[in-house]
């Protein structure tokens, strides 16, 4: 299974890149003129100096023989038109902000719409079970952006309950790049004063992104522990007089998993590569961000190595979502 | 157990996470000034004034932390005076300046500030033809006959030198330091240089501010020890990025030494009754405009000078500047009123309904109808005054087809010449009328209206005789009776100046807004 996914990344990440570079060409622009600004585009010097920089001057197919030889022989994405710096570095930079902030979030959201989900499933019909998928619904319907204003006026404004914007209080500064998670570099370093900060920080955007995966996660954990709990082996283990303790995580929970990861893999994905209009508002420069910068700009080395960071996530949450369903359902491992 | 559980899980983020939220904040912040903007700030480029300077949204950065040989005034943009050249001599045909440096300027390491930098400096910008390198098109040397004179010459008369010289990108840097790190200044600068990397995390100049940090958030500066000049009110800025105007409200309200530089007409009416904040606005030197192309291989409706002068006097002036936010103001001519040689704004053009619609019965054509094209906003300003534009020229009969695209598509149509009609904004490259030449025939905005050169002799050989002159009396006086004549013979229509709201802090003195540097970040004082 493994290598079959990994030999699946070989050629996506060589497709994507395909693509990129394609759908760039397709696109009637220009990105010197596009980039610079009205003296500079109108000086022919300027012009050339930056052609040559990013390789515009060579055919699109040199360009992209080139560039599969950097990145296959030295992992090289190029480098971005916007930042004039290497892919790799401002992937560096943004990458690690949202993995932080989708992480946390995923967290609060496992921890809250799984059990919610039992529950309900466990109350099936009653009017708990109802106000669970009212509010799970509500969740899912409001629109993150709406809600991040919301919660930043009332949370941060109106209750003083939350920092302000950004990853770290102003007068802060970063702790030294260990893994570029702040809180993670912060504990590193020792710095416990700089972890609370970011743990502070990154709280508020946190909970905005984890309300609508409580929802889902909730609805789907519903009703996938319906569809098991009235399974003969569940009654069965009743029969035998096993405690309901027992038997709602052993028999009905790791049974009802494997469709719930699914749903979490694919949610993390989103969360992941998704996040640009929350990310907009709580100031988080995470790949939301980025990606629309390098989208906007028509910053090609930019935008192909988002689109294989993303391809990236989702096969890489696939193998892991295959091989935990694997780990808690025997059955699929026979299969 | 599985209540328990839940309860616990929910208990767990309802609970825990506003009380860690709440644990430890409130840090102090007495001697930081804080400033949100909502611009996209890219370490690399962002940290390298010969290759990001011009831009806008980071040139208070530059501005804090390097020097240029001559500056301006607080909130006076009409005449450069000394900076780090105590004078300046133009020859009479303004082709060559001699700068006379101070002799007690340091860099912040201590290396002392010499012609020699002020050399590697130009020669840098230039070689590395990165986008600030327009900046001194036409220089042919620069070079150091002393330790402490620097002389500039230039391949064609250029009396804007001395407003050039002011902008950031031009901001002097240590020589010594940024050679040794990879820093070039020949001409095969624009491939091998690598100082850029560097200045990520180091400033080499002699301004009031150090860098400390630049990340993809924000840039935080520290007092400059060894500035020579007067020392600042806060020993630390901090300069954000991204911050969407809808969060710059929010934290106006609850900052503390707070600027926030976005903030829409609108919003900023909302902070108004605020006790702790002031909203000032201020007419912005950018111009709105509007042609109309002469080409007729583009536009056959255009290219008739009837039909430009019903859309000259059909536009509802007043109606465009109501949507150009609290501040905005129109335009006589293309140069704003706060450099010399502006009109007065009296002097502007008033619509005339029954003249446009004479003018386009005069034109031949019935029903016209052109496509009006321009960039989309994330503000939605430039939608609102197209929608404007469409309605107004259809009361006199004129149909406008809206064609508003995203920069990376319009931007490149505009540049190839084939907008029938455009919707565009001039943000000033330097304070001087001579940047305004541009909107002549055959010039950059000219033949992106298909005003080509040839096509206007008077008016070409009035901007040739404004630009070849060192004496800026008269050229003042040139640049009016240019733009006097424009106002009715050119088909690029100046409209307004958009207006822009500063919100800052009750406490915060100087917060000005400046057309070069935006802000003058080391000059932002307190109340007493």
């Amino acid at each position: 299974l493994v290598v079959r996914r990994v030999v699946a990344l070989v050629f996506l990440c060589f497709g994507l890149t395909l693509l990129g570079f394609v759908l760039t060409e397709v696109v009637p622009s220009n990105p010197a003129q596009a980039n610079l600004g009205e003296r500079a585009a109108a000086n022919p010097a300027i012009v050339q100096a930056y052609r040559e920089r990013y390789g515009l001057n060579k055919p699109i197919v040199e360009r992209y023989e080139r560039y599969l030889e950097r990145l296959v022989l030295h992992g090289d994405l190029g480098n971005s038109e916007l930042s004039g710096r290497p892919v790799r570095d401002d992937l560096r930079d943004y990458v690690p902000a949202t993995a932080e902030l989708a992480l946390i979030s995923m967290f609060m959201a496992l921890i809250v719409g799984i059990p919610v989900g039992v529950w309900a499933a466990m109350k099936a019909q009653t009017r708990s079970d109802q106000v669970i998928r009212l509010i799970s619904l509500g969740g899912m319907s409001v629109p993150p952006f709406w809600l991040a204003l919301i919660a930043l006026y009332l949370f941060f404004y109106k209750f003083n309950v939350f920092p302000g914007v950004g990853r770290l209080d102003p007068i802060d500064l970063p702790p030294p790049h260990a893994t570029g998670l702040l809180t993670v570099d912060a504990l590193i370093a020792g710095k416990f004063g700089l972890f609370w900060s970011a743990l502070q920080h990154v709280l508020l955007p946190a909970l905005v992104l984890a309300v609508a995966n409580v929802g889902v996660f909730a609805r789907f954990t519903r009703s996938a522990v319906l569809e098991v709990v009235h399974e003969d082996y569940v009654r069965t283990a009743r029969a035998k007089g096993m405690p309901r303790r027992v038997i709602v995580p052993r028999h009905i929970v790791r049974a009802a998993l494997p469709p719930v990861l699914t749903v979490i893999g694919l949610a993390f994905g989103n969360v992941l590569t998704g996040t640009v209009l929350v990310e907009n508002i709580f100031a988080w420069p995470g790949i939301g961000q980025y990606s629309y910068m390098s989208t906007t700009s028509l910053d090609l080395p930019a935008i192909v190595g988002v689109m294989l960071f993303v391809g990236f996530v989702y096969i890489i949450m696939n193998l892991l979502v295959d091989v935990l369903s694997a780990m808690v359902d025997p059955r699929l491992r026979a299969g | 157990m599985l209540r328990r559980s839940m309860i616990t899980c929910l208990g767990v983020v309802m609970i825990g996470v506003p009380a860690i939220a709440a644990y430890g904040s409130g840090s102090s912040r007495s001697s930081t000034l804080v400033v949100d903007d909502n611009f996209s700030f890219l370490v690399g480029k962002g940290t390298d004034p010969a290759r990001g300077g011009v831009d806008i949204d980071t040139a208070p950065f530059f501005h804090a932390v390097y020097e240029t040989l001559l500056t301006y005034k607080l909130g006076d943009t009409s005449k450069p005076v000394p900076n780090v050249a105590l004078s300046y001599k133009a020859s009479p045909d303004a082709k060559k300046f001699i700068f006379t440096l101070r002799k007690d300027i340091h860099f912040s390491n201590g290396d002392p500030l010499t012609a020699a930098d002020v050399v590697f400096t130009y020669k840098r910008l230039l070689n590395l033809n990165d986008t600030p390198a327009y900046l001194l098109e036409g220089i042919t040397g620069a070079s150091a006959p002393s330790k402490y004179t620097f002389v500039l010459q230039s391949s064609a008369s250029n009396p804007a030198i001395p407003a050039i010289v002011t902008n950031q990108a031009l901001g002097i840097v240590d020589s010594k330091v940024l050679q040794a790190q990879g820093g070039l200044d020949t001409p095969d600068a624009a491939t091998k240089d690598t100082a850029s990397k560097y200045l990520e995390t180091h400033s080499v100049g002699s301004g009031p501010y150090v860098l400390v940090s630049a990340n993809t958030s924000q840039i935080v500066m520290k007092a400059n020890p060894r500035y020579r000049g007067a020392k600042s009110t806060f020993t630390t800025i901090i300069y954000r990025c991204n911050i969407p105007a809808a969060t710059q409200q929010i934290n106006a309200r609850r900052g503390k030494n707070e600027i926030e530089l976005n903030l829409s007409g609108d919003q900023a009416n909302s902070l108004k009754g605020s006790s702790n904040l002031n909203v000032k606005a201020f007419t912005s030197a950018n111009l709105y405009y509007l042609f109309v192309n002469q080409d007729p291989n583009i536009t056959a409706a255009g290219a008739n000078p009837h039909f430009v002068n019903a859309v000259r006097y059909g536009l509802n002036y007043s109606g465009l500047v109501q949507l150009g936010g609290s501040g905005a103001a129109r335009a006589a001519g293309p140069i704003p009123s706060q450099f010399f040689g502006a009109l007065p704004r009296s002097a502007a053009l008033k619509r005339d309904v029954t003249l446009a619609k004479r003018e386009l019965a005069a034109s031949g054509l019935d029903h016209p109808s052109i496509q009006l094209n321009y960039e989309t906003t994330s503000t939605g300003v430039s939608e609102a005054l197209a929608a404007k534009i469409k309605a107004d020229l259809l009361s006199i009969g004129i149909e406008v087809e809206l064609n508003g695209q995203p920069g990376s598509i319009s931007l490149p149509n505009l540049r190839a010449n084939k907008d029938p009609m455009s919707l565009r904004i001039w943000v000033p490259d330097y304070p001087d009328p001579n940047d305004y030449l541009s909107f002549l025939p055959g010039q950059i905005v000219g033949r992106h209206a298909g005003w080509k050169q040839g096509a206007n002799v008077g008016l070409e050989r009035a901007g040739a005789q404004a630009s070849a002159t060192s004496n800026d009396k008269l050229r003042a006086k040139l640049f009016r009776a240019i733009q006097v004549a424009m106002e009715k013979q050119s088909p690029i229509l100046p409209l307004f100046n958009p207006g822009q709201v500063l919100v800052s802090s009750k406490n915060l003195t100087n917060v000005v807004l400046n057309p070069v540097w935006y802000l003058s970040l080391a000059e932002i004082g307190t109340t007493k």
